[in-house]
């Protein structure tokens, strides 16, 4: 087989999927410039008033500092957790590495609504429901999948030889780890967590089921805001949203070209 | 005192024993070679040495000290991986300053000693380098410089040179030597490859099957094999079986091989014979003294320095010869009839059959 530049109409078709794609964004952005009052395409002037209006907004303000925390939080905690579990079944150190595997990688197949009536209930029943805490934890179960599949991965391309190497060079388990292991899979890392972190930032689904009321994450607040009537304020935060998540990836890509374990 | 002993070293994993019972006394800097095919427990001892297996019994001690049951970082001992596991992410001074810095070594005195491993393995200046950007033969020698450096008191070679190519494996052995007299440590070194084994070592340990066949001397190993697994295993011999008649060696067919130990075997045993190549000279006519056989080239090829000939003896066996491509017996042809004489010295008789 002789190796082809894809067609004309392969390549139309391609970018007529891509721009199809990503219309929704481009609606909300344009939106989100628009001086009505209400969201409208094209939209009617320009104005950053929209803006404006979100970052003076305690509601907002608050509402994206819980979520930061959150994602921040639960990250750091997936990172460790999932890590220590990670190295644990790659290295078999107990019996039942694969069924842990599967165990700790159900939250992606399970759907979210599920895991969020779920750990209600189970919240509800210890007497814990509606405090801070109990979302993160929430979080870490939903995010420590896209950690332990990175590490997973990553280990997966270590030599053994070169641990024991550092082993026998005097090093002690936790030397070794800190100094050879963890570098060698840091890129790997780099990527799980961005992922951990944008997916914990999104989250609705199994957050609306355990927010408090003054718990509020941006989702949440944007997914109500639009329920009691969508104003341009909504299209404004997610125009924000959109432009934070791409900067964090375009940098993380420069950084890690993390494209690799994804 | 850091003479390597092990003494009743036995790995099980289930039912199957990979190391049975296996002891071994290593003189204070002496160069020791584990020789054996693959799957003869040879690197598991050397991992169990190392800390990296746990034994399943015995002892390991190093200069009177136990370290059987030490964890690898405890042990003092260097280790070169076949694979070499340098630390891709360290440059090459940090690679060598690793086991140092893990001693509490720093500041001037860790870059002087830095320095003085890197200068020992000829790698001056290369301290800023990463292991990617070093060729084969080159991490070959961060490697050994990462593992002299913290002065072990062991030195363990895990088949380190059966990544290269022949030429620098030449060069690499020449140097190990080398950097092994200027050092004195005690070294263990796993490989299959026998001529490694016999040029480097001041003692060889043939080993097969989670035995030990031989603990001796190169030269030893090679001229007086203790057991037909060594004489089978060293060079490449010719096997030839018979029994022992009148104090010489009966082959059937007529042929009577003259060979020193016979007679010791006893009237009528089964012996196994081995014939090294070059052990055998070729020529038109009968020695005096009866001690040569007749024969018939059947193949001759040459390749250089030597000629090979490969000559049928009565009708069941086959021997191959190796004649200097110079001397007398270089010229002769397939079809030639010949006579085969070799020294009744020279030939490694063993008894076969049960019990042998």
């Amino acid at each position: 087989m002789n190796e082809q530049r894809p067609g004309l109409a392969v390549s139309s078709l391609a970018l007529l999927v891509i721009l199809f794609l990503q219309i929704p964004v481009i609606v909300v952005m344009l939106a989100s410039f628009s001086e009505t009052s209400y969201l409208t395409i094209p939209p009617q002037g320009w104005t950053l008033k929209w803006f404006e209006a979100v970052l003076t907004d305690r509601t907002y303000i608050d509402a994206i500092k819980n979520s930061l925390i959150l994602a921040v939080g639960s990250t750091v905690i997936s990172l460790v957790l999932g890590v220590a579990a990670s190295y644990a079944i790659f290295r078999k150190m107990m019996p039942g590495s694969e069924a842990l595997t599967s165990l700790l990688m159900a939250p992606l197949i399970i759907p979210s609504v599920v895991i969020g009536v779920a750990l209600l209930q189970y919240f509800t029943l210890v007497g814990m429901r509606g405090s801070f805490f109990v979302l993160l934890i929430a979080h870490v179960v939903i995010t420590v999948p896209y950690i332990v599949r990175s590490a997973l991965a990553s280990l997966s391309g270590i030599d053994l030889a070169v641990e024991e190497a550092a082993r026998v060079l005097g090093a002690n388990g936790f030397t070794t780890f800190r100094l050879v292991t963890l570098p060698l899979i840091k890129p790997g890392l780099v990527a799980g967590a961005l992922f951990s972190f944008v997916t914990s930032m999104e989250n609705v689904p199994v957050t609306i089921f355990l927010a408090g009321p003054r718990d509020t994450t941006l989702p949440i607040l944007i997914f109500t805001s639009v329920e009691m009537g969508v104003n341009p304020s909504v299209a404004a935060v997610s125009t924000l949203l959109i432009i934070a998540t791409a900067a964090v990836l375009l940098a993380a890509e420069r950084w890690t070209g993390f494209h690799r374990f994804v | 005192m850091s003479n390597l002993s092990l003494r009743h070293l036995v790995k099980r994993y289930g039912t199957v024993s990979v190391v049975k019972n296996v002891s071994l006394e290593i003189a204070e800097g002496e160069f020791v070679s584990l020789l054996g095919p693959s799957g003869c427990g040879k690197t598991t001892i050397l991992r169990m040495v190392a800390g990296l297996i746990e034994p399943s019994d015995g002892t390991i001690t190093v200069g009177g000290r136990d370290i059987t049951r030490l964890p690898p970082n405890k042990r003092n001992v260097g280790l070169v991986f076949q694979s070499y596991a340098l630390f891709p992410h360290m440059t090459v001074f940090e690679n060598v300053a690793f086991g140092l810095r893990r001693k509490g070594e720093s500041g001037d005195g860790l870059v002087a000693r830095v320095n003085e491993a890197l200068s020992m393995v000829r790698l001056d200046g290369y301290g800023e380098r990463y292991p990617r950007q070093l060729s084969g033969g080159q991490q070959q020698r961060v490697a050994m410089a990462r593992a002299i450096a913290p002065r072990p008191s062991v030195l363990l070679f895990d088949e380190p040179l059966s990544n290269l190519d022949a030429k620098l494996r030449d060069e690499m052995q020449i140097e190990l030597k080398r950097l092994q007299r200027e050092l004195k440590i005690t070294t263990l070194f796993v490989t299959h490859d026998q001529a490694e084994a016999l040029s480097l070592s001041d003692r060889v340990c043939v080993m097969h099957d989670g035995v030990i066949q031989q603990f001796a001397a190169p030269e030893e190993i090679y001229h007086r094999p203790a057991t037909s697994f060594v004489a089978s295993f060293i060079g490449k011999p010719n096997h030839l079986a018979g029994t022992v008649k009148d104090g010489a060696v009966d082959l059937g067919d007529g042929l009577v091989l003259q060979s020193t130990g016979a007679a010791a075997l006893g009237e009528g045993a089964p012996v196994d014979i081995f014939i090294r190549q070059e052990a055998v000279t070729l020529s038109a006519s009968a020695s005096d003294d009866g001690a040569s056989v007749p024969g018939t080239i059947v193949l001759r090829s040459f390749s250089g320095a030597q000629v090979q000939y490969v000559v049928r003896l009565g009708e069941r066996f086959e021997v191959v010869v190796e004649m200097a491509s110079s001397g007398e017996g270089a010229n002769l042809a397939q079809g030639d009839e010949v006579f085969l004489t070799i020294r009744p010295q020279d030939i490694i008789i063993l008894g076969s059959g049960p019990g042998a």
